[in-house]
């Protein structure tokens, strides 16, 4: 069995057969840009308020979005400027002909920005960027669920330029699918560690009235995959459990850097497009520091500074509500945990104190 | 109207072979760790084929490892005729296309819909009228209802389609089937979300996916929340909204044309034996 320097010891070997991937980090505004940009991003990927839909709301809010393509532009000439790429997400994971018009004037507009690539989750949104801008770069959402080698070859022949993987693979399966694709292949690295598949998962986060009054209560509470539920025997409704049996959580891969270094994945997505700048700022700078000890081969130095990691609190703009979800390594709910056996890690301090908001709501309601 | 049965169990199968319906659809819709192995495959399709009844073979989404499994089973159907599958992953889409005989029916996994979602947040949020309109229109579409993606799963062969019984989505669905797709309706249980995390293995302390002693064949569960008033439950690694089917709602298909409801035999439809798959038959059938 490998210790952790030889781990590194080949991460770093099989990584000089190629490039160091790519860290992509999430924006939500021109601040963002500037300070992920210093922070040593190579990417940014942001999304852009699309004017006609801005009340169809699925998963995030459209504080989420830039809001203008004016916006946008200054966004896009500050990383041109820096030699890093933008790109947009028009991720719809659906498109109807009552959405067409709004789309292509929306992506006309990005590409009138001079952004350098659309993240796309549809056939039919696809369609359209080809129609508008052929040449521009198309990257596969996770909406499209990629989970094998032969979907990515499949996008391949559709003319994407990169497959961002579903978050629920192995280290092992993202492997052989890097090691046998044509174009990019890009994984999460940190934020939201969704329970469940992103392009097959109809748990809306927005706006729904209870979903809000919980999130407005409950810290860290951002989807509703946390909750808690009574879990009860279908044959007779009798209680077995009370616990957030789906368990979703802010996820980390400090520790699996140099394997997916080795895996010869191509791009490192960072997710957070609703956090503040200043924690984009510092993920981004975190992942930075770590992916360049890596690739200077500071072996030492990169495992001291994950386990100094480990015990870390993110800078977060409200320091006097630190929650678990602040630290960056939440000890076995990294991405690349095992699928089935990782214990549900809520603290009983946590628990309780979710429990009694919830009862407040609920003689509220 | 045609019913099919849907079941990713053997012992169930031959249950439902014994029934009125007129297709079975065999195969695990979700979970790769379901397939089956080739000699259990070419049971059901004896077993099936045996009554008279038509045989559609279902997959779920797959890893590599599951791709690979099923690419015997692929060559199996295709060389004894023209058989349906139901396909949940573009990489099985892809696959298909070395297997001329076999045509793909899109699952619900290929299939978008926002209406799938338990909340219809969506459609209450305080906004003007007009938005209101707009959003709600597009609340009830399907990712099919769009010339383009037709005509791209058309040039791949595809003929037919799996969607949820939501009555406020039917009008758009009509639209599919005049396209030319053949319509599969489920009918009580709508997915809302499917992970490889499996929340089921995980509640039941499940080691690992290699050692996965499928609880799911013998336990669902209902997932009870105060503040969200939507029937959920948990079978194996989905979570479904549990719905009934009434008349009132019916009356939106009698004119259209749909090729089968869909009925799922699991512990969570506690249809599992004959009789009562011929019991929800009558009671579906009295509705049209």
């Amino acid at each position: 069995m490998l210790n952790e320097t030889s781990i590194f010891e080949v991460s770093k070997r099989e990584s000089d057969k190629g490039k160091t991937p790519k860290l992509l980090s999430p924006i939500r505004s021109y601040e963002g840009a500037v300070r992920v940009v210093n922070a040593g991003a190579d990417e940014l990927y942001c999304g852009v308020i699309v004017p006609e839909m801005r009340d169809f709301v699925l998963y995030r809010g459209p504080k989420t979005d830039i809001p203008t393509y004016n916006e946008l532009g200054q966004v896009v000439r500050y990383a041109h400027d820096h030699h890093v790429s933008v790109g947009v997400t028009v991720n719809n994971p659906f498109m109807t002909e009552k959405m067409e018009v709004p789309l292509r004037k929306h992506i006309r507009a990005c590409v009138e920005q001079g952004v350098d690539a659309f993240i796309v989750g549809d056939i039919g949104v696809l369609s359209i960027v080809k129609d508008i801008a052929p040449n521009i770069k198309t990257w596969a959402s996770t909406y499209l669920a990629s989970t094998n080698f032969e979907t990515v070859d499949f996008l391949s022949e559709l003319g994407f330029n990169r497959v961002i993987l579903e978050r629920q693979l192995t280290i092992n399966e993202i492997t052989e699918i890097a090691h046998k694709s044509k174009i990019e292949i890009e994984v999460f690295i940190h934020g939201a560690g969704c329970s469940n598949i992103n392009g097959k998962c109809y748990l809306f986060h927005f706006d729904y009235p209870p979903l809000a009054q919980a999130r407005n209560r409950i810290r860290g509470l951002h989807s509703p995959c946390m909750l808690p539920f009574k879990v009860c025997d279908a044959s007779d409704e009798k209680i077995l459990d009370d616990l957030p049996v789906m368990d979703a959580f802010t996820g980390c891969s400090i520790c699996k850097l140099p394997e997916l270094v080795r895996a010869g994945v191509s791009n490192f997505k960072i997710v957070g497009r609703d956090d503040w700048p200043i924690v984009q700022e510092n993920t981004t700078r975190m992942y930075r520091e770590l992916i360049d000890l890596i690739m200077s081969d500071h072996t030492e130095a990169f495992w001291k500074r994950v386990n100094e990691l480990k015990t870390h609190f993110m800078i977060s703009p409200s320091l006097s509500l630190l929650t678990l979800d602040d630290y960056y390594c939440q000890q076995e709910r990294c991405f690349y945990s095992p699928l089935f056996h990782t214990p549900y890690r809520i603290p009983s301090s946590w628990c309780t104190w979710t429990k009694m908001q919830f009862k407040k709501l609920a003689v509220v309601e | 109207m045609k019913f099919s049965i849907q079941t990713e169990d053997l012992n169930m199968l031959k249950e439902s072979v014994q029934s009125n319906c007129y297709r079975i659809r065999f195969g695990p819709e979700f979970c790769e760790l379901k397939t089956p192995s080739l000699s259990q495959l070419k049971e059901a399709y004896s077993l099936v084929t045996s009554k008279g009844k038509e045989f559609v073979y279902v997959t779920p989404f797959f890893s590599d490892s599951g791709l690979k499994k099923i690419r015997e089973h692929l060559t199996f159907l295709n060389e004894i005729g023209r058989n349906d599958i139901v396909v949940n992953d573009l990489g099985t889409l892809n696959l298909l296309k070395n297997y001329p005989s076999l045509k793909p029916h899109l699952g619900r996994q290929l299939v978008f819909i926002p209406a799938r979602c338990p909340w219809p947040q969506i459609t209450e949020r305080k906004i003007d009228s007009l938005a209101k309109s707009y959003v709600e229109e597009l609340f009830y579409q399907t990712s099919l209802n769009y010339i383009s993606t037709i005509q791209f799963y058309k040039k791949w062969g595809v003929d037919g389609i799996d969607v949820d019984w939501i009555p406020k989505c039917f009008p758009n669905y009509e639209f599919l089937a005049k396209n030319g797709f053949k319509l599969s309706i489920h009918t009580n249980l709508t997915p809302v979300t499917v992970t490889r995390r499996c929340h089921t293995a995980r509640f039941s302390r499940e080691k690992s996916i290699e050692e996965c002693s499928r609880p799911c064949s013998r336990k669902a569960f209902l997932l009870k929340h105060d503040l969200l008033n939507s029937n959920l439950a948990l079978y194996g690694n989905v979570v479904f909204q549990v719905k009934d089917v009434k008349s009132e709602e019916a009356k939106g298909l009698y004119n259209m044309d749909v090729a089968e409801l869909v009925i799922s035999m699991n512990p969570l439809t506690k249809i599992q034996k004959l009789e009562s798959i011929n019991s929800k038959i009558r009671e579906l059938d009295s509705l049209f």
